[in-house]
């Protein structure tokens, strides 16, 4: 029975062919490709920063994320530490995106199995983060705002704010305009307020609801050792029992000075992957506080200041001569890369995500590899599947938060 | 003796002869191993209490045939490779493994009883690189269309490939045609280091 | 679209073909044909800030139910076949939007091997929508767009 490539979950391009007995699934062949399209080879005859916004399209829910693993190998194999500011505003919209892709993993999730009204619920929050997200790059989705060396700009002083127009007063408009009024930390510090109660509201929704748990409790189980072996990574692990997280781990950027936990789940169903979930929002929210914190008191850099890497200051440009030829090489040819090779792997919101770029010394990535956490998910799909139920497919597609830009490429 | 270094021992202590190469850059270690034998010696990265790496992290192939067109150095190994990124969970070590391979089609043997996880990976080479993994119980196109010829990813495959499709009307179904576009190359390769200009 | 032109344009005949297109857009469903990164805006224009529903339009699963089919990301070779496998299952009439640039003219991804250069070789399409990708707003911007566009099409009435 064929199942795809066009079907209403929320989830991409899937096709499923399955071998049924009645409605027990047999053998579940799953066939992907049907977003394939050829990022690393594209990225191969780009310089390395016009290919930034190819990592957004990847795993398009969590745009950030993807781009900031392919800077950190960049900046890897040129030898540059971004400066603390730049990696603070980094750590802070990481977590934004992990908001962002849990939101829409539990709309999806939710959808998916019937609780339709989470899908309201997590869209509202995602605007908000998507503002966020538009008053810092431009971009509602696809930012490229993280560049080797940092991120592009600093935070802005102030928000686009709504006008008032024939559905809202002036009144009303000033009072939808209170979180706005400040600037983007004012905005985000004001979400964090806000957020755990609307966790807390989605979590009386689901959390204790007898549906919700008859759909999910002891759906899809993998056991520890089973997971490692299939490649798991992020919430898939930890929801099978496994302290794994790159952020403790193998800290990167900042994650050394933050506190916050780590969620693990206990039996390794699809109901602990989502209180797992769930709770990964908490802390995110937790992270984003303490980050919110830090660059209020401290101003600094945002960029390095490496002229070989990173385009200096238009005033300089103006003036410099070098600094001219800097912005004229860097804008006309990319900077190069030392011969090499190098993989740089982050704690993704659907795990680990990592890119494999091998340098010949020039301009271009000589081969750029993207190591995506749902190809593995996916891979595992026949396995989990196994002796359930058609509806079941469904929720355990749902639970390995499957995005196919990145499972594709 | 930091831990890169102290991995270095192990691995070199778990394999001895089987590593034919192994470098610390970038704060990673790389290794380099034949292809003859290569189920052995990663089931031993696996086993061995020392190294544990129980995750295969990735699994890519590379073409190597035009590495040298724009470095100052000699390329006299073979073409292509596969390369393995392995992850110990029990110890926190990471560890980068490759192996040359030859022939036409390039062929080695799968990993797939070592890690299950190897399964779609190896898929994935066969169909964007053309390296053929012994042993491998469903060696099929994964990524690229269904009837699709060629591999992608080798350097002499063009960017907008062979064929593009279109709806023809007469036929009532999708066709492929030779593709009309142009290549454009908007900012040519070119290594700085090479020419003598910082 | 099978009395179309048969009659002359008069008041009344007017009159009728108003009223079709009008209960033509007044409910849209549209058939989610999300592909890739558009989807998302698809969804977030049906969220509840940008609110779809408003507009009548209900999004549906099944062609066969569907009026317009909003092709949302990037069509690869491997899914133009099943692309056109669901249009040709709408009914009558029928429309599509192509949403951003992958599906305008293959957008980014226009020099891929696997990627195909445009919805429009592949569907007749009736609206483009720029963007990369396009905001929620830019997505109910083109629905009107269309709107206006079925209130000049004359199903009834041939102009002379």
């Amino acid at each position: 029975m064929n199942f795809g490539p066009q079907h209403p979950a929320a989830h991409g391009v899937l096709r499923v062919v399955m071998e049924m007995d009645g409605e027990v699934i047999e053998r579940a062949d799953t066939h992907i490709g049907l977003l394939h399209r050829g990022t690393e080879k594209l990225a191969e005859s780009k310089p390395y920063n016009q290919s930034i916004g190819y990592m957004d399209r990847l795993d398009y829910v969590s745009m950030m994320c993807n781009e900031h693993a392919y800077v950190m190998t960049i900046e890897k194999l040129f030898g540059v530490t971004p400066p603390i500011r730049a990696q603070y505003i980094r750590v802070m919209f990481d977590e934004i995106t992990r908001i962002l892709n849990h939101l829409l993993w539990i709309g999806a999730h939710g959808l998916d199995v019937g609780a339709m009204t989470m899908f309201i619920y997590a869209f509202r929050e995602r605007e908000d983060l998507m503002d966020a997200y538009e008053a810092v790059s431009g971009a509602r989705m696809h930012a490229t705002y993280y560049r080797p060396g940092g991120v592009y700009r600093d935070l802005p002083d102030e928000m686009p704010q709504y006008q008032p127009n024939k559905r809202f007063n002036d009144k009303q408009t000033r009072e939808r305009n209170d979180n706005r009024s400040g600037s983007l930390l004012d905005f985000l510090e004001s979400f964090t307020e806000r957020f755990p109660g609307y966790l807390d509201e989605y979590e009386t929704l689901l959390t204790d609801n007898r549906i919700w748990k008859q759909r999910l409790v002891d759906i899809g189980i993998v056991t520890p050792e089973r997971a490692i072996a299939l490649g798991f990574t992020g919430p898939m692990l930890r929801g099978s029992g496994i302290e794994w997280d790159l952020r403790r781990k193998q800290p990167y950027e900042v994650y050394d000075q933050l506190e916050f936990d780590i969620p693990v789940g206990t039996t390794g169903d699809s109901y602990d992957r989502y209180l797992v979930r769930m709770e990964e929002m908490r802390q995110s929210n937790r992270i984003i506080k303490q980050c919110i914190d830090w660059l209020r008191v401290n101003p600094g850099d945002v960029m390095a200041h490496d002229s070989k890497l990173a385009p200096p200051a238009r005033p300089k440009v103006k003036e410099d001569m070098e600094s001219l030829i800097h912005h004229f090489k860097l804008f006309t040819e990319g900077y190069c890369l030392p011969a090499g090779e190098a993989y740089c792997a982050i704690e993704h919101p659907k795990g680990e995500f990592g890119t494999y770029i091998i340098s010949d010394g020039t301009n271009k990535p000589y081969r750029l590899k993207i190591r995506a956490p749902g190809f593995a998910h996916i891979a595992a799909l026949d396995e989990m599947t196994r002796g359930h139920m058609l509806s079941d497919m469904v929720a355990i597609i749902g639970t390995q938060d499957l995005v196919f830009g990145e499972v594709d490429r | 003796m930091n831990r890169l270094e102290q991995l270095q021992a192990n691995v070199a202590a778990c394999l001895g002869e089987a590593v034919l190469d192994s470098t610390i850059a970038f704060d990673e270690l790389s290794i380099e191993l034949s292809a003859a034998d290569i189920q052995a010696n990663l089931a031993a990265l696996r086993d061995n209490q020392a190294t544990q790496f129980d995750q295969l992290i990735d699994l890519c192939g590379v073409d190597y045939s035009e590495y040298a067109d724009h470095q100052d150095i000699q390329w006299d190994k073979p073409r292509y490779a596969v390369v393995y990124h392995l992850q110990s969970v029990a110890l926190n070590r990471r560890l980068r493994v490759r192996a040359f391979v030859e022939g036409e089609p390039p062929m080695l043997d799968s990993v797939i009883d070592v890690w299950p996880a190897a399964n779609w990976y190896e898929r994935e080479a066969f169909d964007v690189m053309g390296i053929v993994f012994a042993g491998h119980p469903d060696l099929r196109r994964i990524l690229t269309d269904y009837g699709f010829i060629g591999h992608p990813f080798r350097k002499d495959f063009p960017l907008s490939g062979h064929v593009e499709m279109r709806y023809d009307e007469e036929k009532g179904r999708v066709i492929y045609e030779p593709v009309s576009i142009e290549p454009r190359i908007l900012v040519p390769r070119i290594n700085r280091e090479a020419h003598g200009q910082g | 679209m099978s009395i179309e032109g048969q009659f002359k344009e008069g008041f009344a005949t007017a009159r009728l073909d108003d009223l079709i297109n009008w209960a033509r857009t007044g409910s849209m469903w549209p058939m989610t044909f999300g592909l890739a990164c558009c989807a998302v805006e698809m969804m977030q224009a049906g969220a509840s800030r940008y609110d779809l529903d408003r507009f009548g339009m209900l999004f549906r699963p099944s062609p066969r139910q569907s009026d317009v089919m909003i092709i949302a990301g990037t069509l690869t070779n491997k899914m133009a076949p099943a692309l056109r496998k669901v249009y040709d299952q709408m009914a009558e009439p029928r429309w599509v939007i192509s949403m951003g640039s992958c599906a305008n003219g293959g957008g980014y991804y226009h020099y891929s091997y696997a990627v195909v250069r445009g919805a429009d070789r592949i569907v007749p399409v009736d609206v483009y929508v720029p963007g990369c990708p396009p905001t929620a707003e830019a997505l109910i911007y083109a629905v009107l767009q269309l709107h206006k566009k079925i209130k000049r099409t004359n199903t009834i009435a041939r102009t002379a």
